[in-house]
């Protein structure tokens, strides 16, 4: 059965990441105001994240908002952790 | 330190700018500013944002001192909070509602072992302690002296208000006694006091009014909620240039003198007018 | 491709599609002021026509010949649409228009017309949505070419850049053919921008909606001037003319940038009795209008005159004597507009006085102080106020590198970033006001000093300022947000920014 959680808000200098379980490799999607500027940093950060935390099996979805790296890979680690937790999305 | 502006720690754009509007100290809040459902979410933030900004700061604002303000000792969530704030650096704690020394000596037990854990000497994070409630209010000299990582008492008006059953903006006079109470226990054990956040952001008037009364009664300074407040904050809890003159002239004066009492200008330099000269100066040297 | 780098270190082609040969940007001492290329004044009396169509036909207009309007109705501006409408449905074909600025719903109006291949090129110091995708997707046959109000006025006068037909929005026309801003169903204040145009263009084709007896308010435009006269139900919306009083910004941040810029007027001892100031319209700016008033009373400082976009705040420090003139090139809410009308301090004030290099008069090159604000700078203090980090048109040439050339001290407002967009770069997208006329970057995070301007760096560095070198701020700033990955340019040329001498100082690569 399919689990999510969700961390972060849809503010600016913010980011709202949605995690679901899935079968297969992870994947990655995001939407920013400035994909063209950041868009390879908020991947790296992301990729860097879910290595460090051995998380496989899910799909990510990054509703940025201009956030910096650091508060995107916060976010993500929340959003783990309450998947983890199996906290209701 | 004469001012501190409280920012919540679960909003990026903001804890950002923070330290930019001229306060002595920024501290974020993992309490009241944040709601119980995204504290997780918070105290994440804040651990990986902290390290960042402290690099920051210490580039462009070098002076200015970071604190965070946990949640409280009857929450499930002071234990992570410690081990998030330290564990990315942290120096500062501010500790709410605290009534007894017991409570203290906990904190102070659960920061040595992670300190320990982490390799950082024993006595480096300190508390700002928020006494906030009667009871705290009266324990006040006992909290202080219950461990050397106190170095601040901060009053918390509201609360207090909540538990008397009296106004947070009524006569001034109400609230005489707990912030006497406090800066002199802050005194007596060698720490500063700062005052009260005052909430209504519309009057600046009466914020002025309270931060010359709370000096008056000798508080170092007050918590700020907006940065609009910023300014009028520093203002009236700086020492004056006239003042400032006057401590150095003291304190040289005593120099000359190094046996027995001395005199300047026809008034005695004792003790206590040494002790001020002291406080003017480190006030004026912590605030460049 | 040929061409050369100019002083601004852009390469600038020697030829642009539709412009023609290009001159390189080089840095000019000074400019002589010489008399230029005069209009006679016309003999004939306005007559007064019934509907646009007759006054298009009269006009002589043909295909392929350059139109202009002014935009002293901003976002309630009617009358670009109505005229492109009849254009349109005249059959005009390839027309060049050239207006002051392009906003609001001029905007759609004007690509509508594009892409009904009425208009083939655009000349303009400024253009929004949707005009400004249409531009950075190559959708508009010729590029655009920017030009300061400065510049425009020049070009115009030089005769480089000849008006066939000028279409003049007046709020109120009197039995003289005299035309007026400040009064009518929808005042907007003065006409400073369509001055050029009224004297220079070789139809005038005035558009009111309201006509009114005598000469009881100054006149913006001379009926000699006028040649035929249009009425309209309705030039403009009112509401959204711009009417309202600006209201000054409540962000704390901008408070602190503000704060800091005042302290860079004061230790560099540029606030003193008579001195000449002007500030841009940005939130920034305006706060540092309001702090300065402050400084002004309290230190009893009586300035010299004010300038540019004049506000209601600048009027009551007229009012109050804290500046004796005010020079209205553009008036920015119904305040300023009804000053205008009424108080004899409070000037009309045409674009070539105001800014044109070659102008014996021109008031930018009077002024001490001007606050600017920018998209972003770079370390050579070039700065870009038309495009973006991601090149995305977002704002306008405006008078910038006209009175930061002028002003003794050039002082750039911006936040270190906006979003996660740093403001402080290598380089700019687009060079619009080159950094030789740049003195000061103001940001929250620190202060940085031109190195041409070693008088300023040595006063600043005295005070309790931040000055930190550029390059310092720039790096303090991409360990906060990381670098930016900057967009690709390729070989198409969609835009060029003519500096206010006639040169090409950079151009919007796509």
């Amino acid at each position: 059965m399919q689990r999510t959680a969700v961390a972060g808000k849809r503010e600016k200098g913010d980011t709202h990441i949605t995690l679901s379980t899935r079968c297969g490799a992870n994947e990655i999607v995001i939407t920013s105001p400035v994909l063209d500027l950041f868009g390879p940093q908020i991947r790296t950060a992301v990729e860097q994240t879910l290595q460090q935390l051995q998380i496989s099996g899910v799909l990510i979805l990054v509703e940025d908002n201009q956030a910096l790296d650091c508060v995107t890979q916060a976010r993500l680690r929340c959003a783990v952790q309450r998947l983890q937790r199996g906290v209701e999305a | 330190m004469r001012s501190w502006l409280y920012t919540p720690a679960n909003t990026p754009n903001r804890m950002i700018q923070a330290g930019m509007y001229g306060s002595d100290g920024i501290i974020f809040d993992l309490e009241d500013a944040v709601a119980l459902s995204e504290k997780d979410e918070a105290r994440l933030l804040l651990e990986g944002l902290l390290p960042l900004i402290r690099a920051s700061l210490e580039r462009t604002h070098p002076a200015v001192k970071i604190a965070v303000r946990i949640n409280g000792l009857d929450t499930p969530y002071w234990q992570d909070d410690l081990k998030a704030v330290v564990g990315s650096g942290g120096a500062i704690i501010r500790v709410p509602k605290v009534e007894s020394a017991a409570e203290v000596e906990e904190i102070a037990h659960a920061l040595s072992l992670l300190e320990a854990e982490l390799h950082i000497p024993d006595g480096s994070v300190h508390l700002q302690v928020l006494l906030e409630t009667p009871r705290g209010v009266e324990e006040a000299f006992r909290i202080g002296a219950a461990s050397p990582r106190v170095i601040a008492f901060s009053f918390g008006a509201e609360d207090y208000c909540s538990a008397l059953g009296i106004h947070r903006n009524g006569p001034r006079v109400a609230l005489d006694y707990p912030r006497a109470r406090i800066a002199s226990a802050a005194s007596a054990c060698g720490i500063e006091a700062y005052d009260a956040a005052y909430g209504f952001l519309d009057n600046a008037d009466a914020l002025v009014l309270e931060c010359a009364h709370a000096k008056a009664l000798g508080f170092h300074g007050k918590s700020a909620i907006h940065p609009k407040q910023v300014a009028a904050i520093n203002g009236e809890f700086s020492f004056s240039a006239q003042e400032v003159r006057e401590a150095k002239a003291i304190l040289a004066s005593l120099e000359k003198n190094q046996d027995g009492v001395s005199s300047l200008e026809g008034r005695m330099i004792d003790k206590p007018v040494i002790a001020w000269a002291h406080r003017v100066l480190a006030a004026a040297e912590g605030n460049r | 491709m040929q061409g050369s780098y100019n002083d601004a270190g852009r390469f600038i082609p020697s030829h642009i599609s539709g412009y023609g040969k290009t001159r390189p940007f080089h840095y000019e001492d000074e400019y002589s002021p010489h008399i230029q290329h005069r209009v006679p004044t016309r003999d004939k009396v306005p007559c007064s026509v019934t509907d646009l169509p007759e006054a298009i036909s009269l006009s002589g207009l043909k295909d392929g010949m350059r139109i202009s309007f002014h935009h002293h109705l901003r976002l309630g501006d009617l009358v670009v649409g109505l005229v492109l409408e009849q254009l349109e449905e005249l059959g005009f074909r390839d027309l060049v228009l050239c207006a002051s600025s392009l906003m609001g719903p001029a905007c759609a109006s004007v690509l509508r017309a594009v892409q009904a291949k009425v208009v083939a090129r655009i000349e303009t110091t400024g253009l929004k949505e949707p005009l400004t995708d249409a531009v950075l997707q190559g959708e508009i046959p010729q590029p655009v070419i920017f030009r300061s109000h400065g510049g425009r006025a020049r070009a115009i006068e030089a005769g480089e850049i000849p008006i066939d037909v000028a279409f003049l929005a007046a709020s109120a026309i009197d039995v003289q053919g005299n035309l007026y801003g400040c009064t009518g169903k929808n005042p907007f204040g003065s006409m400073g921008y369509a001055h050029p145009d009224a004297q220079y263009a070789k139809t005038v084709i005035a558009i009111t909606d309201t006509r009114v007896e005598g000469q009881s308010l100054p006149i913006s435009i001379p009926s000699k001037w006028v040649d035929l006269i249009v009425e309209v139900p309705a030039i403009g919306d009112a509401r959204l003319i711009g009417g309202g009083s600006l209201r000054i910004s409540q962000n704390p941040l901008e408070l602190v940038i503000a704060t800091q810029a005042l302290g860079v007027l004061q230790a560099s001892g540029m606030i003193r009795d008579g001195f000449n100031y002007q500030a841009g319209s940005g939130g920034i700016s305006l706060l540092v209008s309001m702090l300065l008033n402050s400084h002004m009373q309290a230190h009893h400082i009586q300035g010299g005159f004010a300038s540019g976009g004049i506000t209601e705040s600048l009027v009551a420090m007229a009012q109050n004597k804290l500046f004796h003139t005010l020079y209205d090139v553009q008036s920015f809410d119904t305040g300023s507009a009804a000053s205008l009308a009424g108080n004899p301090f409070h000037k009309e004030m045409g674009a070539s006085q105001y800014a044109n290099p070659y102008h014996p008069g021109c008031i930018a090159h009077a002024l001490d102080v001007m606050i600017l604000s920018a998209t972003e700078v770079d370390l050579d203090f070039h700065v870009n106020s038309i495009t973006g980090t991601n090149g995305r048109i977002l704002g306008a040439l405006g008078g910038g590198p006209d009175t930061a050339y002028g002003a003794k001290l050039t002082v750039v407002v911006i936040p270190s970033f906006r979003g996660r967009i740093p403001m402080i770069h290598e380089h700019v997208n687009l060079v619009c006001t080159p950094g030789g006329s740049v003195d000061v970057v103001v940001t929250e995070r620190g202060v940085a000093v031109n190195p041409l301007r070693p008088d300023i760096l040595a006063l600043l560095q005295a005070s309790s300022l931040p000055v930190v070198p550029i390059r310092t701020l720039m790096e303090q700033i991409y360990m906060l947000t990381g670098r930016p990955h900057f967009p690709a340019r390729t070989a198409k040329v969609v835009a060029a920014v003519e500096y206010r001498d006639g040169t090409i100082i950079d151009c919007l690569w796509r």
